[in-house]
């Protein structure tokens, strides 16, 4: 959790590990969704909030950016490093 | 092409890039193993979170954001749009009859005039809708006088608790149409 996510300054150029474990593929789709579940609750309030409002209500940038009152582009940054460590701590679960 | 980077792949999932650029990842993702696993990973992340159901919203939710996305309008009370209507329109044809003129006393003159052509007109229009309303009355008399004998009728043959009872039941409904009416329409925030 607290290793970085090695990002860029704009946070949004990581480039893939050679070594990437397929961590998705570990796991049935019914299981991840549990596993996505229980990530969730480990993710920062601000960012699991974020990665909700994209994926589950399905808001758009656009939306999401009107209702913090924030620019897009910093919505994205933050949807992004929120996918990254739900991804990351998946990695680490498995 | 060298390989994706991570921000690349989700535009690629969210559907987000020109499809001259996602023609080129869809060559490059042809190729190389390892793009196309990550692709693959997130796009299974991304399933299973789109799955989720819905988390409840906290209470305040809907008015966050309705206050970041429309926020109120304060409305002007009727009678204050109908004096600056009505102000405005009085000081244009003030200025209007200046610019042509015309004398203050020839102004004062035509405005009272008009004011008491306005007020005969609202007296002969009062006077019409009294009429047509006593001839409705009139015309409504015997439904009414034919519903109370009903009631009457009714009221000798039943018990006055049972009235009572009737009454109240009556009261109920009415009110809890009321406020379901009320609730399903939103009135009132």
């Amino acid at each position: 959790m607290s290793e970085p996510l090695g990002q860029d300054e704009d946070g949004m150029t990581l480039d893939i590990p050679d070594d990437e474990p397929a961590v998705g593929r570990k796991f049935e789709l019914a299981e991840l969704r549990q596993k996505v579940e229980k990530v969730l609750e480990k993710l920062p309030g601000s960012l699991r909030e974020l990665f909700v409002w994209r994926h589950v209500n399905e808001l758009s940038y656009e939306e999401m950016a009107e209702i913090k009152g924030l620019p897009i582009g910093t919505i994205k940054n933050r949807v992004f490093q929120a996918k990254e460590m739900v991804r990351r701590i998946l990695e680490e679960m498995s | 092409m060298s390989c994706l980077r991570i921000s690349d792949i989700y535009e690629y999932i969210d559907g987000a890039l020109s499809p001259e650029r996602r023609e080129e990842m869809d060559r490059h993702l042809d190729l190389c193993p390892k793009c196309r696993q990550a692709l693959e990973d997130r796009q299974r992340i991304a399933a299973a979170a789109s799955s989720l159901a819905p988390f409840e919203a906290p209470d305040d939710f809907a008015d966050r954001v309705m206050a970041r996305v429309a926020p109120a309008k304060v409305k002007s009370p009727a009678w204050l749009i109908i004096l600056a209507a009505t102000s405005t329109m009085l000081a244009v044809t003030m200025m209007a009859l200046v610019a042509s003129g015309t004398s203050a006393v020839e102004i004062l003159s035509r405005v009272s005039h008009s004011f008491w052509a306005y007020a005969k007109s609202a007296a002969v229009f009062t006077a019409k809708a009294a009429i047509l309303l006593s001839l409705a009355a009139k015309a409504a008399r015997p439904l009414v006088e034919s519903v109370y004998g009903c009631l009457s009728a009714l009221t000798s043959f039943i018990n006055p608790w049972v009235q009572v009872l009737i009454l109240m039941l009556t009261i109920g409904v009415v009110v809890s149409l009321f406020f379901g009416i009320k609730k399903r329409f939103s009135w009132g925030g």
